[in-house]
């Protein structure tokens, strides 16, 4: 699948919103703390939202216009590190006069970052690579897009 | 090959519309269905199979053919430009004629089989392989063996055996009644048998009507003397090689896509037994760059053209894929010349071969035009004349001509679309291909609640652009079954999720669907 960046966009929304909110709420439990796993998830989708235009950018560079499993791997590492570094830019969020991202804890740490990050980034990617295919039997054709 | 006015036709097939009573007033055999998909190969196995896992009953369908395999001829066209079994074909993983979801690809299928043969570590190369593609590695491509047995396996479990019936088509008619009728032949003697078939719902996936020879050429290949040194790399050529193996020789190569890649390769093959084996690539124009599309550019190497398919792979489902069903007619066109022509996958191992090959002198490229070519003694005599700039002619001695330039696709070289189109005035796109809707209908075959839709090669310029490979022919079946689904067509019901994961299901399970 190549994906189109409304097909993008509307993929990353339906899989955060059911798998990527499922796992999110088990790490809630998990964390004892669903607000931070929460917000998390909703920083994702909407910095996603910007990242999806920066890599539709990237892949019309390229003839095939395609978006390789390693250019997915490479995005969500991108993604993730970006996030953490605003979770953690507390010279930022002090000028704002916050102690950091509203609706994240402080006392997150980066194994807890990494590790709910983690699971959904792959548990999404894996759904993309195949099963999404089998769900939704013209997906692949409209890169993406559900409508 | 019988045509519209040929004897082997009932006399009233001269007509546009034709009246039941008539037909069944002609004596001639006639028995009915709801869905007919005429040519029997890879194409009308793909929409039968679509219609089949949509829902439709497999008795209401029939697939008329040569071949009692849907791969017979994909098989043959593959042996003689020497593809093997064991080779891999040029398409991508998830291209699969077996399964109409096109999950899990063939990568995903042999790392499985690897698995099982206790052969981890293949199967841990190949999911690097798969993950890294192809910006690291090359991509991967399926065994020609594997895309048979899969579609093996899937034929016996839509009971394509009952569906398949063996039969040349001869001529499609409106019937009076909104549907079609078939006249076909069901054996090899094409005058003087003749069977006619109702249809409500009519597919035509006939394929390539023949191999391609450039003009310049065909004249010397009706020859006796030149024959057996003048071939076509899809026509059974073994005879070149096992000579070349006993006494080496020069072969001259034209065409420069992936077949001629395979072909060069197979020689280098030979060249491993004969070191006296010359490769004289003739090509008709340098290429020092691939053509631009915005802001990117097809990578050209030693004037081949590379991409991994036959086009840029969101053609398959991406972006391109949208500008390709929106652009009109003239800029489709003009888009199948920008990102398709004549272009080969870019291999380490060809890529070796040619840098090897161009090194040490035993393959070279000339730019140019054949001339001429005379017998000589165990060969021929071919003059090459250079492009208009230099107007150098050059003679050459060589052993063989391989012609690599590909498959007729011109409908008038199909006894059935020059038929269709002569009685029918059915308009070409400006590929100069039949002309179908978005939803891959014949307009012009419109017949009351009966259609006519089509796939394969012989609708290239329409709104798909690869619409010959594997992820082509799904792809138009799936839009064909779409519109079916909007008309109320008998049996075909819509695949949403809990539809289609139950479908998938059963077909990972080998049920029948």
């Amino acid at each position: 699948m190549t994906p189109t960046l409304w097909g993008r966009w509307q993929t990353r929304l339906l899989l955060l919103s059911t798998v990527g909110l499922l796992i999110t709420l088990g790490f809630g439990v998990l964390f004892g703390n669903w607000v931070t796993p929460l917000a998390l998830l909703g920083y994702v989708l909407l910095l996603g939202l910007v990242w999806d235009v920066v890599y539709q950018g990237v892949q019309s560079l390229r003839w095939d216009r395609d978006w390789p499993p390693l250019f997915m791997a490479a995005g969500g590492l991108l993604e993730a590190l970006l996030l953490w570094g605003l979770v953690k830019a507390d010279v930022l969020w002090a000028g704002l006069g916050l102690t950091g991202p509203p609706g994240v804890s402080p006392e997150l740490t980066l194994m807890q970052f990494a590790l709910h990050y983690g699971t959904v980034f792959v548990v999404m990617f894996s759904l993309m690579l195949g099963p999404m295919r089998v769900i939704f039997l013209q997906w692949r054709f409209r890169g993406g897009q559900f409508f | 090959m019988p045509t519209f006015s040929e004897p082997s036709l009932p006399p009233f097939f001269e007509q546009q519309q034709l009246s039941i009573g008539a037909l069944k007033q002609s004596g001639l055999p006639l028995e009915e269905t709801t869905y007919l998909t005429i040519g029997g190969g890879i194409g009308s196995f793909i929409w039968a199979d679509h219609l089949v896992i949509h829902g439709v009953d497999p008795a209401t369908i029939v697939a008329l053919g040569l071949e009692a395999r849907p791969y017979a001829r994909l098989r043959r066209l593959c042996r003689n430009s020497q593809i093997f079994e064991h080779d891999r074909l040029r398409s991508d993983s998830g291209g699969t004629p077996d399964n109409i979801w096109g999950w899990p690809g063939y990568a995903l299928r042999e790392m499985g089989r690897d698995l099982r043969r206790g052969r981890a570590r293949q199967a841990a190369r190949l999911a690097w392989q798969i993950f890294s593609e192809p910006v690291l590695h090359h991509p991967f491509t399926p065994q020609a063996g594997d895309v048979f047995t899969s579609l093996d396996r899937e034929a016996r479990r839509i009971g394509w055996s009952s569906i398949r019936r063996f039969g040349l088509a001869q001529a499609v008619r409106k019937t009076n009644d909104g549907r079609y009728v078939v006249a076909y032949s069901p054996t090899m003697a094409l005058k003087g048998s003749c069977r006619l078939i109702l249809a409500r719902y009519v597919h035509l996936a006939v394929g390539y009507p023949g191999v391609r020879v450039l003009p310049e050429l065909d004249r010397y290949r009706q020859q006796r003397d030149y024959r057996r040194h003048f071939v076509n790399a899809y026509e059974p050529h073994a005879h070149v090689y096992r000579r070349l193996r006993q006494t080496g020789g020069t072969v001259i190569l034209r065409g420069r896509g992936i077949t001629a890649s395979r072909i060069i390769h197979r020689l280098h093959q030979e060249r491993e037994r004969n070191p006296n084996i010359r490769i004289l690539h003739l090509m008709q124009t340098p290429k020092p760059h691939g053509p631009r599309y915005y802001y990117a550019r097809r990578l050209t190497q030693n004037h081949f053209d590379h991409q991994p398919y036959n086009f840029p792979k969101a053609c398959f489902g991406g972006d391109l894929r949208r500008v390709m069903e929106r652009a009109d007619d003239q800029e489709r066109a003009g888009l199948v010349g920008l990102w398709g022509g004549t272009t080969t996958a870019k291999r380490p191992l060809w890529e070796r071969i040619i840098t090897t090959g161009l090194n040490e002198g035993w393959y070279q490229i000339r730019f140019g035009r054949l001339a001429r070519v005379e017998p000589a003694q165990n060969g021929l005599t071919v003059v090459v004349r250079g492009d208009a700039a230099w107007l150098e002619e050059i003679t050459l001695r060589a052993d063989f001509i391989i012609d690599a330039t590909g498959l007729e696709i011109a409908p008038e070289r199909s006894p059935l679309w020059r038929d269709l189109r002569q009685c029918y005035r059915l308009p070409k796109n400006q590929v100069g291909q039949i002309r179908v809707t978005n939803h891959f209908e014949v307009a012009g075959l419109r017949n009351l609640t009966g259609r006519v839709y089509a796939g394969g090669i012989m609708i290239l310029g329409g709104p798909f652009a690869p619409v010959d490979s594997f992820t082509g022919l799904q792809y138009a079946a799936q839009k064909s079954v779409e519109s079916l689904i909007a008309q109320g067509a008998p049996g075909v019901r819509r695949l949403g999720p809990v539809r289609s994961v139950g479908q998938w299901t059963r077909w990972a399970a080998g049920v029948s669907p």
